[in-house]
């Protein structure tokens, strides 16, 4: 009878140190960062792209106002296209303060986007939205200075498209990151962001 | 021979009022138990990028309904596809060969979520013209629906 309390014992005391081992891991100071990346400061940027507009672009421009980035391509159907609306009807919203917010979009998919297809597309959104266009090399590095990933998928007809991180990214007017706003985030939690961004120092 | 055909003339009626109810227990149009609404395109810019349609559709049967594919006059190629955001914040679309619809159960195609991919256009989509539409049903039942063109940057049928 002693024995089979015993052994009870040390079976719950083994599994309390299982369970103990595995809080660690999972949720206590053993946790493990999420991978997600935060972007560097723009001051802290060096790569150079061409705008829309065919004129050659850095980053260390941008310091000086608070600015929105995010990235996408013209190719794409459904995600890049509500943001660009999204962020169209935050700059309409915002009305005078947005007149001094850089918003730039930088394309994935230099194969397909060049200055003229990037130019074109935007012509159908708010104004103040620029397109940068780096190739290949410029875009590797700027993806890993904003820590965004971009992917191309091949979709079996000879097309692509490519996964990419679809957040907008805030910077405040000395070129620090302050914060991203997500794909699903409401216009309610997006503004008070914008806003913020643009006041704090 | 009076009274055969008189009998056969029963089972004749027997069976013309008998079959259309046969007929309809086993086998609903799937079609024509779906509801389409609010239907609308995004615009192109020009017909070398894939766009977009959307819409809400509403099973009214009692029996679970699955959509198979969609067939649009305006585009090559048209398929269902999903966009879905993972945890890192990337977002990926991939295609969807079935989309179940529970008996009462309403599905909305809308921006990051189900939409159906319009490729190979044969013409672009003009804001303010419209198009039609095709869902294809597992029974082979089709249903037609009309699509208004919107602007590139709307994101709903109310929008502007």
């Amino acid at each position: 009878m002693t024995s089979a309390f015993k052994s009870a014992g040390i079976a719950i005391c083994f599994v309390t140190v299982l369970i103990a081992f595995g809080w660690w891991q999972v949720d206590g100071p053993g946790k493990k960062d999420e991978p997600r990346n935060i972007p560097v400061s723009l001051t802290n940027m060096d790569f150079q792209m061409t705008n829309h507009l065919g004129l050659a672009v850095h980053p260390r421009e941008l310091v000086g106002m608070p600015t929105m980035v995010f990235f996408g391509f013209t190719f794409c159907p459904d995600i890049c296209p509500t943001t660009l609306n999204d962020i169209s009807s935050w700059i309409s919203a915002l009305g005078d303060d947005a007149k001094s917010l850089n918003v730039v979009f930088i394309t994935v998919d230099p194969e397909r986007d060049n200055v003229d297809a990037v130019a074109e597309y935007l012509s159908y959104f708010n104004p103040t939205v620029k397109g940068w266009v780096g190739n290949q090399a410029q875009l590797r590095e700027a993806a890993k200075l904003f820590g965004i990933t971009y992917k191309r998928v091949e979709t079996g007809d000879g097309e692509y498209t490519i996964d990419h991180t679809s957040g907008v990214y805030l910077f405040r007017a000395d070129g620090r990151f302050a914060r991203t706003i997500d794909y699903h985030e409401s216009r309610e939690q997006a503004l008070p962001k914008i806003k913020r961004t643009i006041f704090e120092r | 021979m009076r009274y055969l055909s008189l009998n056969a003339r029963v089972i004749a009626t027997f069976i013309a009022i008998m079959l259309p109810s046969v007929l309809s227990a086993q086998e609903v149009i799937q079609s024509e138990l779906v509801q389409v609404s609010s239907s609308w395109a995004r615009a192109s810019v020009g017909t070398m990028r894939p766009t977009a349609a959307y819409l809400t559709v509403v099973n009214t049967g009692e029996q679970m309904i699955t959509i198979t594919g969609v067939v649009s006059e305006i585009a090559g190629r048209s398929s269902i596809h999903e966009t879905s955001v993972s945890a890192e914040g990337v977002g990926t679309m991939k295609p969807v060969k079935e989309v179940h619809l529970s008996p009462g159960g309403t599905l909305e195609f809308k921006p990051g979520s189900y939409h159906i991919m319009l490729m190979e256009l044969n013409e672009p989509l003009l804001e303010g013209a419209s198009t039609s539409m095709s869902l294809m049903f597992e029974d082979g039942s089709q249903k037609l629906f009309s699509v208004p063109i919107l602007s590139i940057g709307a994101r709903s049928a109310d929008a502007k």
